[in-house]
C-alpha cells in the first residue's frame, strides 16, 4: 500500500537500490521490507514511526528499517525537497538467508550520533543521489558502489543491533505489520476491525493495545487514516466518483465519509478534489519532476563541494 | 588417581625394537645417521608459513623429518597443536583450549580427547602430535597460558599424562612440550630463567616427569634459556635430568628455527633432532664429528633414539589403525566444552534461565559473541570445519526467545537494550591479538601492531567491554558476564553490579553450543578454576616481560596467595554448580607399599593423625552426596601441606538424590622435598595438613606425621 507520490513513480522490484529525489506532501502508514534513507535537501516534513513523531529540517536524516510501519507528513504551506534512498536487505547482508533482522538507529534529530558525524552520512546520501541523476551507462553501477560503500560506513560507524527470533515468538511490529495488510486488503468491510481480531485471533483489546504501542492510534483511529488515505488518493489521481470510493474505502455512509474526511483535512471530498495540485498524469508529473531536479542537482552540488 | 586406567608400558614396548634399531644403525653411514637427525623442510617454506605470506597455512602438511625408506624407516611427521590437529583446513576438530580442559579435571575425557586427535593426525598423513603442551604459567600473563592445564603441577601432570596416553594409543608419537621453563612469551627468545632446586624438581618439572613416565616417545626443548644454557642445547636438562635421571627413551627435537644456535653444543648437549629443517646439523654435524668435536657415539645415541621410536609406533600405527571409523569428534569437542565452563558467580539464581526466562527478549552484547573465537592464531590455530559462536549458541539454546544482538561501542544504546530486555548477556574477554604467541610487528606484513604474546597490559577486561558492563550496570545488576580467555581476569572492580559471571575460556568449535546450554539449563556447570583469581594483579608474582632475566621463586598463584594470607576472590579448583553437594565422612589412611586396608574407621570432619612413612600413598575416602534437582559433576580435590598444594583428585557424577563414596589417593612421592645436597627426593619428619574439598579453601583437614 503507497501513496505517496515518491513510491508512485519509483517502482521497479528488481533493482536493489532506488535513489530518487522528491517533494513528499504525504504518505499514509506503510512499511517496505527495504532499509530507507530519508534525508532532507528543503523544508521540512514529520515522521510518525514507532508511535514517535519525528520533525525533520534541512539537513537532517532518518534512516528506516525493514517493515517498519512509518508515515510522512509535510508542513502546511512548505515545499520540501526529500533525498530517498531504498536500499535491498540483501545488500546488507554476507550470506544469503542470514536468518537476521539489523537495526540501525540513524535519526539526525536524536542524541544517538554516530561516530562521524549526521553531516558525513547526509553528504554521502547527496553524492548518491547526485551519481543517479546521471544517464550515462555507468551510473546505476556507481550509485550501487556509493550505496555500498555508505552500507559499510553505516556497519563501521552507527549503532546498529541484530534480531534473532523464530517464526513464532512474532514481536510487536510484526504483529501491527499483519493487522495493518489485513485492514488494507479488506478496507471496503465497514467492520474489517473485527474482522481483523477474528483472522489474528486476538482481542480487541490485544488489538487496540499493539497498534498503540507500534503507532500510537488505537484500531478504529488507524483504520479511520487508511480510509482517508486511500479517499485521498482516490479523489486527487482518479475521475472514480463519491459512492465508490465511500464503499471501496469501507467508509458505510456518504455521513461518516465527509465527517472523517472534514475533520482529518479541513476541506470536503469535493472541494479537496478541486483544489489539490496532486499529479493526474503522466506528463503533469514529468513537468513537475523537471522543475525539481534542477534545484535539487543545484542544491546537491552545493552539498558535495561543501 | 583413578587405578582403573589402563597403562600400557612404553619403555618397556619400546625396547622390543632395539635390536632392529640397532642392525640398523650399523648398516648406516654417518651421513645417513646424521640425515635422521633434522628436518626435510626448507627454511623459507615454514618461515612464509609463520609469517602467513603463503597460501597454505602453517603445518598445513605435516613436517618431515629425518626416514630412511631404503632401511624401512619412515620419517618423522610433526603434526603441531595444542587444542587439536594444526593440519589440513576445514577438517580438524577444534577443541576447547588446554587450560577449559584443565577446568574439567576430567582425565579420562582427555584421553578420549587425545584418541581423537591421533585419529585426526593419522588421517592427516602424520605420526607426531606436538601438541601435550604442560609449561606451568609462572604467571598467568603468559601469552600461552591458554595452551597449558592451569597453574597447578598436579593437574598439568595428570591430564598431560592422560593425553600422551589417549595420543599414543593408535601409535602416533606424543611430544611434550615445551621443555622446559617455558612461561614467558614475548622474552622466550632471550630470556635466562633461573630458581632453586627445590623449585626447579618441586615446582617446574614433576608435571614433565608424569609425562615421561605416562611413555611419551618425544620431547620439544623451548626456546628459553635455563641457568645461563639454551634449553635446546642444555646438557643439564636433556641428558642429565631427562635422559639420564628420569629413563627418557625417545628422543628430543628443537623448538622451531630459533631452538638451538651450535652444532656442536647442540649435539653434545643431547639435542636429537633440529627442527624443521637442517641447518646446524647435516652437514655441519658431519663436519663436526669429522673434526673430532663431536664424538660419533653421540650421533649413534641420537639416531638409534630416532629409529628405535620410529620403527616401534610404526609398527603399532599399522597394527591398530584402521582409518578413523568414528566422527564422533565434535561431540567430544562438546562435552569438552560443557564440562569446562566455570560458574564463578550467581546471584539470586540468575541462571539458569529456564521456562519464561528463555522466552522473554534478550540482549547479547559485547565484541566477542560472534567471533570465532577459539584462541591463538599462532602454532596452534586448528582450522575447523566450523566454528559456533557464543550468540550462535545462545539462539539455538533459545529457541522462544527474542535475542537482540549489539556490539556495546554505544553505552546509550547498551543502557536503552538493557532497560528493554528481560535478561541481558555480555560477553566479555579476550581473543588471539591480546594474548598467544607472539608474533612482533617485524615479523608480521599483515598486522600493523604486534599481536598475541604476554598480556602486557594487566589482567583486566580492556575499555571496549568494561565500559559495556558499566553501562549496563548503572540499568540493571543482574547482567550475566560470559568471559573468554586462557587466565585469569581481575574482576574485583565489577562483579559485584552482575548476576552471574560464567567463565569460558576459549571453548572450541562447539563451545558456542556448550555456553548456550548452560545459560539455559540443559546443561549444569561443572568446571573448576585451573588458576586462582586474586582480588588485585599485585597479589600475584613480580614477573619482567621485556627482560633477559627472570627467577620463578618456589610459590606462585594460588600456593602464594595462601603463603602471604591473601585471600583470593576466588580459590583455586572453584566452580558453582546448578545443583548441591554435600560432602561428609571423610576418612584418610596410609596405605604402604603392598598393603591393603579394608577396615577403616570412620572418622568424620575433625581433626585427627595419621601416620606416613616414605614409600606408599595417602588416601581419602570421602561421601558424596547430590542434594540438589539437577544432576551434576563436582569435583573431589586433597590439599596437602601448608599451605596447602593439590596432590590428588577426583571428577565425579551425580544425579539428584544419589551419593556416592569416592576414593582418591596420592603417591607419598609427590610430597616429599627434594634435597639438594643428595640431589634426591626425601619425606620430611613433620606434621602435614590434609585437606579434603572442593576448591583449594578446603574446610575439611586431617594431620598426617612422618
Amino acid at each position: 500500500m503507497s501513496y505517496s507520490i515518491y513510491e508512485n513513480i519509483n517502482d521497479n522490484p528488481t533493482s536493489l537500490v532506488n535513489a530518487f529525489i522528491v517533494p513528499i506532501q504525504s504518505s499514509a502508514f506503510h512499511w517496505h521490507n527495504e532499509y530507507e534513507m530519508i534525508g532532507l535537501l528543503k523544508g521540512e516534513i514529520t515522521v510518525r514511526m514507532q508511535s514517535e513523531l519525528i520533525s525533520l529540517k534541512e539537513g537532517d536524516i532518518l534512516f528506516v528499517n525493514p517493515n517498519v510501519i512509518h508515515s510522512i507528513q509535510s508542513v502546511e504551506g512548505q515545499d520540501n525537497l526529500c533525498m530517498l534512498i531504498q536500499m535491498k536487505v540483501n545488500l546488507f547482508a554476507v550470506e544469503e538467508n542470514e536468518k537476521k533482522d539489523i537495526l540501525f538507529y540513524l535519526d539526525s534529530t536524536s542524541d544517538e550520533v554516530p561516530e562521524c558525524g549526521f553531516d558525513f552520512f547526509f553528504r554521502r546520501m547527496a553524492k548518491i543521489l547526485w551519481e543517479s541523476m546521471s544517464d550515462e551507462k555507468q551510473a546505476p553501477f556507481r550509485t550501487r558502489a556509493e550505496v555500498c560503500t555508505m552500507i559499510a560506513d553505516l556497519f563501521e560507524y552507527v549503532v546498529y543491533e541484530e534480531r534473532y527470533k523464530e517464526s513464532k515468538s512474532k514481536d510487536r511490529q510484526d504483529q501491527a505489520v499483519l493487522i495493518m495488510d489485513y485492514m488494507v486488503r479488506n478496507l471496503c468491510e465497514e467492520d474489517v476491525v473485527d474482522m481483523a481480531c477474528h483472522e489474528l485471533g486476538l482481542s480487541r483489546k490485544m488489538l487496540d493495545r499493539n497498534l498503540k504501542l507500534v503507532l500510537g492510534f488505537t484500531g478504529k483511529e488507524t483504520i479511520n487514516q487508511l480510509r482517508i488515505d486511500e479517499a485521498k488518493n482516490l479523489l486527487k489521481n482518479t475521475g472514480k466518483n463519491m459512492n465508490y470510493i465511500l464503499d471501496i474505502c469501507g467508509f458505510g455512509s456518504e455521513k461518516t465519509f465527509y465527517r472523517l474526511f472534514r475533520q482529518e483535512t479541513g476541506l470536503t471530498p469535493k472541494k479537496f478534489r478541486e483544489k489539490g495540485h496532486y499529479l493526474s498524469s503522466n506528463a503533469e508529473l514529468k513537468d513537475y519532476l523537471d522543475f525539481e531536479v534542477a534545484e535539487a542537482k543545484a542544491r546537491l552540488k552545493q552539498i558535495i563541494q561543501e | 588417581m583413578k587405578e582403573e586406567m589402563s597403562k600400557m608400558d612404553w619403555k618397556r614396548y619400546r625396547a622390543t625394537f632395539q635390536e632392529d634399531a640397532v642392525k640398523i644403525l650399523h648398516l648406516l653411514s654417518l651421513e645417513e645417521k646424521v640425515s635422521l637427525m633434522s628436518g626435510a623442510m626448507t627454511q623459507a617454506e615454514v618461515r612464509a608459513a609463520i609469517l602467513k605470506t603463503r597460501k597454505t597455512h602453517y603445518n598445513e602438511i605435516p613436517y618431515k623429518a629425518g626416514g630412511l625408506p631404503e632401511y624401512n624407516i619412515e620419517a618423522i611427521r610433526f603434526a603441531d597443536g595444542t587444542r587439536g590437529v594444526v593440519c589440513g583446513r576445514g577438517k580438524a576438530t577444534c577443541f576447547p583450549v588446554t587450560v577449559m580442559r584443565g577446568a574439567s579435571f576430567d582425565i579420562e575425557l582427555e584421553e578420549k580427547i587425545g584418541r581423537a586427535i591421533a585419529d585426526e593426525v593419522l588421517e592427516a598423513g602424520a605420526n607426531l602430535f606436538a601438541g601435550v603442551c604442560v609449561n606451568l604459567p609462572y604467571h598467568p600473563g603468559w601469552g600461552r597460558a591458554q595452551e597449558s592445564y592451569g597453574e597447578d603441577s598436579c593437574l598439568l601432570g595428570e591430564m598431560g599424562a592422560a593425553l600422551v596416553r589417549g595420543v599414543q594409543e593408535t601409535g602416533v608419537i606424543a611430544c611434550v612440550k615445551h621443555f622446559a621453563f617455558n612461561s614467558m612469551e614475548n622474552a622466550r627468545f632471550d630470556v635466562n630463567i633461573s630458581c632453586d632446586k627445590r623449585t626447579e624438581r618441586e615446582v617446574f618439572l614433576p608435571h614433565f616427569k608424569k609425562c615421561i613416565d605416562a611413555g611419551a616417545g618425544a620431547v620439544m626443548s623451548s626456546y628459553n634459556s635455563y641457568l645461563g644454557k639454551m634449553c635446546g642445547q642444555n646438557h643439564y636438562l636433556l641428558q642429565q635430568v631427562l635422559k639420564q635421571e628420569w629413563g627418557f627413551d625417545g628422543f628430543v627435537m628443537s623448538d622451531f628455527n630459533w631452538g638451538m644456535k651450535d652444532t656442536i653444543e647442540a649435539a653434545n648437549s643431547g639435542q636429537d633432532l633440529e627442527m624443521p629443517n637442517t641447518y646446524y646439523y647435516g652437514e655441519r654435524l658431519v663436519r663436526a664429528v669429522e673434526e673430532g668435536f663431536v664424538p660419533e657415539e653421540k650421533i649413534d645415541e641420537s639416531a638409534l633414539r630416532i629409529i628405535r621410536t620410529v620403527l616401534a609406533h610404526q609398527n603399532l600405527i599399522s597394527e591398530k589403525w584402521k582409518g578413523n571409523t568414528e566422527k564422533l569428534h565434535a561431540d567430544l569437542a562438546l562435552q569438552s566444552a560443557r564440562e569446562g565452563i566455570t560458574l564463578l558467580r550467581n546471584e539470586n539464581h540468575v541462571l539458569p534461565m529456564r521456562g519464561e526466562k528463555a522466552q522473554g527478549r534478550i540482549a547479547v552484547l559485547g565484541y566477542l559473541a560472534e567471533r570465532e573465537n577459539t584462541g591463538d592464531k599462532g602454532s596452534s590455530q586448528v582450522y575447523p570445519p566450523y566454528v559456533v559462536t557464543i550468540l550462535q549458541g545462545i539462539i539455538k539454546a533459545a529457541p522462544n526467545a527474542e535475542i537482540i544482538y549489539y556490539i556495546g561501542k554505544s553505552a546509550s544504546h547498551c543502557k536503552r537494550l538493557a532497560r528493554n530486555a528481560d535478561n541481558v548477556i555480555i560477553v566479555a574477554g579476550n581473543d588471539y591479538r591480546d594474548e598467544g604467541e607472539y608474533v612482533s610487528e617485524e615479523m608480521d606484513e599483515l598486522y600493523s601492531a604486534h599481536m598475541g604474546g604476554d598480556r602486557v597490559d594487566g589482567l583486566c577486561l580492556k575499555e571496549r567491554d568494561f565500559s559495556v558492563i558499566t553501562a549496563v550496570s548503572e540499568v540493571r545488576e543482574d547482567a550475566i558476564v560470559v568471559l573468554m580467555g586462557g587466565g585469569p581476569f581481575i574482576l574485583t572492580d565489577w562483579q559485584d553490579k552482575t548476576g552471574a559471571i560464567l567463565m569460558s575460556y576459549y571453548p572450541g568449535m562447539e563451545g558456542g553450543t556448550a555456553v548456550g546450554e548452560v545459560l539455559f539449563g540443559s546443561v549444569n556447570p561443572s568446571g573448576k578454576l585451573p588458576f586462582v583469581i586474586p582480588k588485585k594483579e599485585k597479589n600475584l608474582p613480580d614477573i619482567q616481560r621485556n627482560t633477559t632475566q627472570q627467577t620463578y621463586e618456589y610459590s606462585h598463584g594460588y600456593v602464594l596467595l595462601h603463603e602471604k594470607r591473601i585471600s583470593p576472590l576466588y580459590p583455586f579448583g572453584f566452580g558453582l554448580s546448578y545443583t548441591k553437594f554435600q560432602l561428609c565422612e571423610v576418612r584418610i589412611w596410609f596405605e604402604a607399599v603392598g598393603e591393603k586396608k579394608d577396615n577403616i574407621e570412620k572418622k568424620s570432619g575433625c581433626k585427627q593423625t595419621i601416620h606416613v612413612n616414605s614409600e606408599g600413598r595417602i588416601c581419602a575416602n570421602v561421601r558424596l552426596k547430590n542434594t540438589g534437582t539437577d544432576a551434576g559433576a563436582e569435583v573431589i580435590q586433597m590439599y596437602i601441606g601448608t599451605p596447602g598444594i593439590l596432590r590428588a583428585f577426583s571428577r565425579v557424577s551425580l544425579q539428584p538424590e544419589e551419593e556416592k563414596n569416592v576414593n582418591i589417593f596420592c603417591d607419598v612421592q609427590s610430597i616429599k622435598k627434594y634435597d639438594e645436597k643428595t640431589n634426591s627426593f626425601f619425606l620430611e619428619k613433620k606434621t602435614y595438613e590434609v585437606a579434603i574439598g572442593t576448591d583449594s579453601n578446603c574446610a575439611v583437614t586431617v594431620h598426617t606425621q612422618t
